[in-house]
């Protein structure tokens, strides 16, 4: 039994299952420093790409199989604060996460704290989708 | 120092504009050290928060707050291996683990 099918089984009739990750899409890099924003672009995190969309269509498989109706979805953007550019590196380091970037980025973001302090902002993009569970026995669904 | 996340709450917002956690009993699949069962643990009656990695676990237990303590708990499981039951929870989460 897969994980999804663990999932709705354990769940209640009418149970809400919320799925949050990451989409498919690479983390943006920033520098807020005296009330500024210095965009310095991308990591790269095209290795979990294929992942996150694997993962989607195994969620729509269950979406399709009747077992999960999809009721909302949502897009928002998680921000996570470093003082240093060494604080994220170890901090992602920490947590198992590669770190992909121009080794040009870390410099221009280590320069830039460096003279005018701040602190070193990823903008990462998420996907949340609350998905209702159905009873694949039963031929109703109330929304 | 700490890594600060979603200090602005868009994720907070976000997910209980999607999901009415007053009451519910939770169970939250790869919670890592509890960054996300802060943001609803407080409104659900008992989470119950799994992740593969005891590090990360051993970290969620030391830093949940001690408010939650009595309905919080985590565990360092696989969702193949951890009983849950049937049919007892209300809201299941997948938290960046699908």
């Amino acid at each position: 039994m897969n994980a999804l099918s663990r999932m709705h089984r354990c769940m209640k009739k009418d149970g809400v299952l919320l799925d949050v990750h990451p989409q498919p899409e690479n983390s943006h890099i920033e520098i807020w420093q005296n009330g500024r924003i210095h965009l310095l672009g991308e990591i790269d995190q095209s290795e979990d790409h294929a992942e996150i969309e694997a993962a989607r269509v195994h969620l729509d498989s269950f979406r399709n199989g009747g077992l999960f109706v999809e009721e909302q979805l949502g897009f928002f953007e998680l921000l996570e604060h470093h003082p240093t550019v060494e604080h994220w590196q170890d901090n992602w380091a920490d947590n198992g996460y590669r770190l992909l970037a121009e080794p040009s980025l870390l410099e221009s973001a280590k320069q830039l704290l460096k003279s005018g302090g701040g602190e070193l902002v990823v903008r990462e993009p998420v996907r949340a989708t609350a998905l209702q569970r159905l009873d694949p026995n039963s031929n109703t669904h109330t929304p | 120092m700490e890594v600060s996340v979603d200090r602005d709450g868009f994720e907070t917002a976000m997910i209980h504009d999607l999901v009415d956690f007053e009451g519910m009993r939770v169970l939250e699949v790869g919670c890592g050290d509890g960054r996300l069962t802060w943001r609803y643990a407080t409104a659900a009656s008992e989470v119950v928060a799994i992740d593969t990695n005891e590090k990360r676990i051993r970290a969620a237990i030391e830093a949940c707050p001690l408010e939650l303590r009595e309905k919080v708990s985590f565990h360092t499981a696989d969702i193949d291996s951890f009983d849950m039951g049937d049919d007892s929870f209300d809201v299941a989460v997948l938290s960046y683990s699908l």
